[in-house]
């Protein structure tokens, strides 16, 4: 059995009807993903507050819990719906009563529904709010009323974020290790009882662990100096303090009370202590992290041993204290304790992350991810991601790239030069990134609408699209007629080899319109919804750069590249490759040649591989920020200089925002 | 796995101290009582118990003792009943216990046959097919099927219905039985309604059935045959509801009727890994809420192989034992061990009477009656014990043949007000019917919640579309719904009061005036509609009392009692239905003959004067004759006496008497002549 299905309506951010949370789950492992205020922290408590957790901390409602629209009145009712599938002969036994018989591919299978519904009544009289809770099952909330009892059985194990796992691990009444010690098989039956009368068995060691206690007890009680001091307190104190007729006496042991109640009160003296193989001489409480890693351990060991519940996992936030290497390897773990195997212990486990690194190690498949109070499922046949993606991205997504899953806009380059590059010009024309939560992710190559798919559904019109602007930034990758000649792809005035026989292309290549066709054409690649292609308007980037307008600081950038080595060894200084450059500059400028040309000439030296891309990309960059520290040019008059298509790239993915946040920002202090 | 859990004398000890019984009730002072071989046993039994046999109890503790050890939370024990005694027992003997509380808790259930097969089987399934459920109950879906078929599209169908019911006697619709899940309606005997099923007015009926079924209606029968179908579609279901429920008890199994039985034997024992199943009951008083219903063929009461036989009664002494034997189809050989109340201290061997009348004297009957308690028991024996008149017919029918029904004894007498869950007339019969239940305690819970379920009938009598609070409390209910109306709120609160405030009664003139008017609003409210007052008429009469009749406050509230003097009751007498009486255990019991294809007590006379014995090669009629009767001979711990016509010979009176029975005649003043 597993939670197929979560909706939630009238929650926090979550609104009712069309603007209800819809979360599809699949069995195993579910992580919701997701920037800050998304509604993740939401989703678990709505989770916490339909099924009840096994701590048995009663959680609240709160006023403010009441979805409030941004136009109407506040809500009255929250309702929390789960639809539990894949129900095992014992589960549909147990639940009997509150089965629904869903159709399911031409025939029916039973699912069971949980209704969570608060109510808030007004009391005129007295102002205030009364919230009254009700679980009843049915797809409608019109089956029978859940029994207490048969809820406790859905209760979910919930490991809130930054948990303090040493102190949940150490000793004291009411101690989680003590709750997980005295579910835990063998603890209450392995072994004999103390029998006071016969005393202990031959071998003490056979004794059950309250008889160890029980024993232990028995041995303290008649140790000389505990029972001369009680006799002391008994005798010299209390007497005198007490009323004739009801004396009262003192007691020194361990443990009182009933079987249970010693039981307990023996475990709860108990706690857990970490440490590593072959490093005993390190103190033994380790850090943060470690014990959290601990504490998990001993939770997952109690969801596997019992036997009646349903073994669902709620955590939020299991990076916590712990560095990437070990997210990486909870996250394998879990992934691994949750995989299905069709019986009735499965677990399930529901995460929510804000770490790039778990993102990264979790299936695709298995990520929620959470935008603008709606969930999507990145699950294969909920996105337009094919196979064959689900595949390349399961190799190629890695942590520098699982940024994405967390930023409010995306944009996705090729190479390094653009990954540098995009920041600056954005910083041009005003658009910071950082500011806008945009991600750029750099997937080295080819393989961008791969990315871009992710973001893209397969039924927009069911659930929505993501909200999330994508750019992809492609370059046209086609030469200038001049280019070949100049760049040394053939000899001057010899002929060229058949289009077909060559990798690259030129502008005659192409009849009338066809150039444009073959733009469309990269466009459509990864195109529609909110993702949107850019397709450079000639060649590639620092060519379209320098051809619109920056052409001498590209010159000058490609000129320190060249020299980047002796800079770096300090060789030489940059004020005199820049000397040199702005003479050569002068002669390149003065020629008189068509802007292509001299274009392919400022460039040649990338295009060549004389000069590395990226340390020209990081000259550039630097070249740009200079000038524009100077602010000798408004962000209007930069565009002039600018490719369109690398500002409508970077506006796509900025624009909203940026509206919003000039809004809502302060006036510009007055410079002082 | 499933295991039961062991059973041990220990266990047998715990019972008994929680049950707060003597050390040696289920042992015997000898220690070869059979009943602690039940506790003990885990496998499936069947328990033949005799009347008086403590059998609830023993169940009872048997259902503790389980429910202490049970370990799983996903799996339970079922304990099936035809009415709600099993559970009000274990309320009433457990309700403060951890065990009491836990067997009435999930994962078990205790409650009815159809309680459960609605729960767990047809309810799950309409609701998945998108059936809502508004009413099971067949009057209300009656009401429901004669408000559609007021539709145009319903015209042949209704001409059709008007044919069959010129008779006013005849209820055609009423008896319609939705036979199959695609809409088949059939008589209730499963006969075709139409010969001619390709006929306008038979397709009209299959269409009129599917609305009923859209709209939520359903009659009790119809949700098994709904259970059916989901058994009939997923097979598989029978395994999970073995999986849960993986041990049955069945309390009463006499009385389950074919369908029930074959039902039940498919969930629960058919095929495959059958569950564990107990059944506890008495097959010589299998008698039937419905006359003339058979008794199950499927599955028989008891089987022989694991049968265990129960003779011995607590509750009465030989005498009576002897009496009462003879009825039993196969007689069990009864052993009288007495009755263990040590408030009754009356010797009544060789005073178990029977009570001859005549036409004149058949309404001096129960007063001679009372006469005869006053003279065998003490003032304070009488106001301790139950004392009672039953008879096999207490429904009024034609007016020959008396005594034909229980009013032919005492006009009074009502019998709307007899049943165990009354299925009361009017509003009125409601608020009596809830201070019934309350039974003369304190609390007004009962009357509260009859007031409030008296008003939601108002609702659908006038408009059967409103559904009534499900799981909820019916009062409660109604209160929310006047939220924010505070006039009418606290005016429905003051009708409250007024009824269930003990001091004066409401006369017509004030109930027409001050309260009618409340009742009207608030169902306009609910119903959400207008409704028109003059169809409620019937149902919000008020009662006058009569006033030259000189009767005393207290039986103004209609109750079935016999008082006797009515102004200063030295003997009252409950009367009611054999039927009704069922389980019960009175100090003495009057048994009143009454007619059925003949008078039942004259027709059992070869068995009172030892001619016959058992059911012999009897026909259907005289077996459900000594059934009945047998359940009412053996309800007294003290006094068992009958009354039937004086048309004994000289003969038959002495070996009457020689087999311990005294016989007298009624005098007009109430007086008895023995003879």
């Amino acid at each position: 059995m597993y939670i197929s299905e979560l909706k939630v309506e009238n929650f926090r951010l979550f609104g009712e009807g069309e603007n209800a949370a819809l979360l599809r789950l699949r069995p195993g492992l579910t992580a919701i993903v997701g920037e800050n205020d998304s509604g993740k922290t939401a989703i678990v408590d709505a989770l916490r507050l339909a099924l009840g957790t096994r701590d048995q901390e009663y959680f609240r409602i709160d006023d403010d819990d009441f979805h409030c629209p941004s136009e109407g009145e506040q809500s009255k009712e929250i309702r929390i719906r789960c639809r539990f599938a894949g129900l095992t002969r014992s589960d549909a036994g147990a639940f009997a009563e509150y089965l629904t018989y869903e159709e399911q591919e031409g025939s029916r299978v039973p699912v069971i529904y949980l209704n969570w519904k608060a109510l808030a009544t007004e009391r005129r009289a007295r102002h205030r709010r009364y919230v009254s809770v009700e679980v009843r099952s049915g797809i409608d909330a019109d089956g029978p009323v859940f029994d207490p009892e048969s809820r406790n059985l859905l209760c979910a194990t919930y490991l809130r974020p930054l948990r303090d796992a040493e102190r949940a691990l150490s000793a004291g009444r009411g101690s989680r290790l003590s709750q997980i010690l005295q579910y835990t098989g063998d603890i209450a039956t392995a072994g004999v009882p103390y029998d006071p009368a016969a005393g202990p068995p031959a071998d003490p060691a056979t004794l059950s662990i309250l008889g160890i206690g029980d024993f232990a007890n028995a041995l303290l009680k008649g140790h000389v100096g505990l029972s001369g001091a009680r006799d002391r307190l008994n005798e010299d104190y209390l007497k005198n303090l007490s009323f004739a007729g009801s004396d009262l006496s003192g007691d020194i042991g361990v443990a009182t009370g009933d079987e249970a109640a010693r039981l307990r009160q023996l475990l709860e003296k108990l706690e857990i202590q970490l440490h590593e193989a072959g490093a005993d001489h390190l103190p033994r409480n380790r850090g943060l992290g470690s014990n959290n890693l601990l504490f998990m351990a001993c939770e997952l060991l109690l969801l596997g041993s019992e036997e009646d519940g349903f073994p669902f996992l709620l955590i939020e936030e299991p990076e916590a204290h712990l560095h990437p290497q070990r997210q990486l390897r909870l996250m394998r773990f879990l992934q691994d304790k949750a995989q299905p195997v069709g019986g009735d212990h499965d677990i399930q486990i529901l995460v929510t992350t804000h770490s790039p690194n778990l993102a990264s190690a979790i299936d695709l498949d298995n990520l929620l991810l959470l935008q603008g109070g709606k969930a999507f499922s990145l699950a294969s046949g909920e996105t337009n991601l094919s196979p064959s993606d689900y595949r390349f991205l399961q190799r190629f997504l890695d942590v520098t790239k699982a940024n994405l899953f967390f930023a409010r806009g995306v944009i996705i380059v090729e190479g390094d030069a653009e990954n540098i590059l995009v920041p600056t010009i954005a910083g041009l024309i005003d658009r910071d990134l950082t500011e806008s939560g945009v991600s750029i992710v750099n997937v080295g190559g080819t393989g961008f609408r791969r990315y871009a798919r992710i973001f893209q559904r397969k039924n927009p019109e069911e659930g929505g699209e993501i909200d999330i602007p994508v750019a992809c930034i492609a370059d046209t990758d086609v030469m200038p007629d001049c280019a070949p000649e100049i760049i040394g792809k053939v000899a001057a005035g010899e002929g060229w080899p058949q289009v077909q026989a060559r990798r690259w292309k030129v502008e005659s290549d192409f009849g009338e319109g066809e150039l444009d066709q073959h733009k469309q054409a990269i466009r459509a690649r990864a195109s529609g919804q909110r993702v949107e292609t850019f397709v450079s308007d000639h060649w590639t980037l620092e060519y379209d750069l320098a051809r619109a307008g920056l052409g001498r600081e590209l010159f000058f950038a490609i000129a320190l590249a060249k020299k980047d080595e002796d800079i770096a060894s300090e060789k030489a200084r940059p004020i005199e490759v820049m000397w040199h450059a702005r003479k050569k500059w002068k002669e390149l400028a003065n020629e008189n040649m068509s802007d292509d040309e001299r274009t392919t000439r400022i460039y040649a030296p990338l295009a060549k591989g004389a000069a590395s891309k990226s340390v020209t990309a990081q000259y550039f960059a630097r070249i740009l920020v200079r000038i524009g520290e100077r602010r000798l040019h408004t962000p209007e008059q930069w565009k002039t200089v600018l490719p369109d298509y690398i500002v409508r790239a970077i506006e796509h993915v900025t624009a909203d925002r940026t509206a919003v946040d000039t809004d809502q920002t302060m006036p510009d202090q007055v410079q002082g | 796995m499933f295991e039961v859990p062991h059973v041990d004398d220990c266990d047998i000890q715990w019972a008994c101290e929680v049950l707060r019984l003597p050390t040696t009730a289920f042992h015997g002072s000898d220690g070869n009582d059979p009943r602690a071989d039940v506790l003990l046993c885990n496998e499936s039994l069947d328990v033949q118990a005799c009347p008086g046999s403590g059998k609830t109890t023993l169940l009872v503790a048997k259902l503790a003792i389980l429910a202490r050890k049970w370990k799983s939370r996903r799996s339970g024990i079922c304990v099936l009943s035809h009415t709600n005694a099993a559970r009000r027992e274990i309320e009433r003997s457990l309700g403060r216990t951890v065990a009491g509380a836990t067997l009435l808790s999930y994962p078990h259930y205790v409650g009815t046959i159809h309680g459960f097969v609605n729960e767990f089987l047809a309810i799950p399934w309409l609701r998945s097919l998108g059936y809502p459920i508004a009413a099971i109950d067949d009057e209300l879906s009656e009401h429901h099927r004669r408000r559609l078929l007021e539709l145009n599209q319903y015209a042949a169908l209704r001409t059709a219905v008007g044919h069959k019911e010129q008779h006013a006697n005849v209820n055609f619709v009423g008896r319609w039985h939705v036979a199959s899940p695609d809409f088949l309606v059939l008589r209730e005997n499963g006969n075709q309604v139409f010969t001619n099923p390709d006929a306008q007015s038979a397709k009209q009926l299959a269409r009129l059935a599917r609305q009923c079924t859209k709209d939520g209606f359903y009659r009790y029968e119809e949700l098994f045959m709904w259970a059916e179908d989901l058994l009939d579609k997923h097979p598989e279901v029978v395994a999970t509801i073995r999986q849960r429920f993986p041990l049955l008890f069945i309390d009463e199994v006499q009385d389950n009727s074919e369908s029930q039985s074959r039902l039940l034997q498919r969930i629960f024992i058919a095929g495959v890994d059958p569950v564990i199943r107990q059944r506890y009951g008495d097959s010589n008083q299998a008698i039937y809420a419905h006359t003339g219903a058979l008794g199950a063929e499927t599955d028989p009461f008891p089987i022989d192989e694991i049968r265990c036989d129960i003779p011995n009664s607590h509750r009465f002494g030989q005498q009576i034992a002897d009496l009462a034997n003879p009825l039993g189809l196969k007689p069990q050989g009864l052993i009288g061990l007495g009755s263990p109340l040590d408030e009754v201290q009356a010797e009544t061997d060789g005073r178990h009477a029977i009570i001859l009348f005549d036409d004149d004297t058949i309404t001096d009957v129960l007063e001679c009656y009372a006469r005869y308690l006053c003279e065998l028991f003490t003032d304070e024996e009488r106001a301790a014990g139950t004392f009672t008149a039953v008879g096999g017919v207490h429904k009024p029918g034609e007016d020959t043949n008396p005594p034909r029904f229980i009013a032919h004894y005492w006009p009074e007498y009502d019998h709307e007000l007899s049943y165990a869950e009354p299925r009361p007339k009017t509003f009125h019969q409601y608020i009596a019917a809830g201070w019934k239940a309350a039974g003369g305690g304190g609390d007004t819970h009962s009357v509260v919640e009859r007031i409030a379920d008296g008003i939601y009938r108002a609702v659908q009598i006038a408009d059967p579309a409103v559904k009534r609070p499900q799981h909820k409390r019916q009062h409660r209910s109604i209160l929310e719904s006047l939220e924010g109306l505070a006039d009418l709120k606290k005016r429905y609160l003051a009708l409250v009061m007024r009824i269930i405030d003990d001091k004066t009664d409401i006369e017509p003139e004030e109930w027409q005036a001050s309260w009618v008017p409340v009742i009207l609003e608030i169902a306009k409210l609910l119903s959400g509609t207008e409704i028109n007052p003059a169809c409620l008429d019937e149902y919000l009469t008020w009662p006058a009392d009569e006033p030259d009749e000189e009767v005393v406050r207290k039986v103004r509230r209609k109750d079935n009692v016999y008082r006797f003097p009515s102004d200063d009751p030295a003997a009252e007498i409950r009367v009611g239905s054999i039927h009704s009486v069922k389980g019960e255990t009175h100090t003495a019991t009057l048994v009143l003959d009454t007619f059925y294809y003949g008078h039942h007590l004259n027709a059992l006379r070869p068995w009172l004067l030892g001619e016959k014995f058992g059911q012999g090669t009897e026909g259907v009629r005289i077996q459900s004759r000594l059934k009945q009767h047998y359940v009412a001979f053996t309800r007294p711990t003290h006094l068992l006496a009958i009354a039937m016509r004086d048309n004994l010979g000289i003969q038959e009176i002495e070996v009457l008497k020689s087999r311990n029975w005294r016989v007298g005649r009624v005098q007009q003043d109430g007086d008895i002549v023995w003879l």
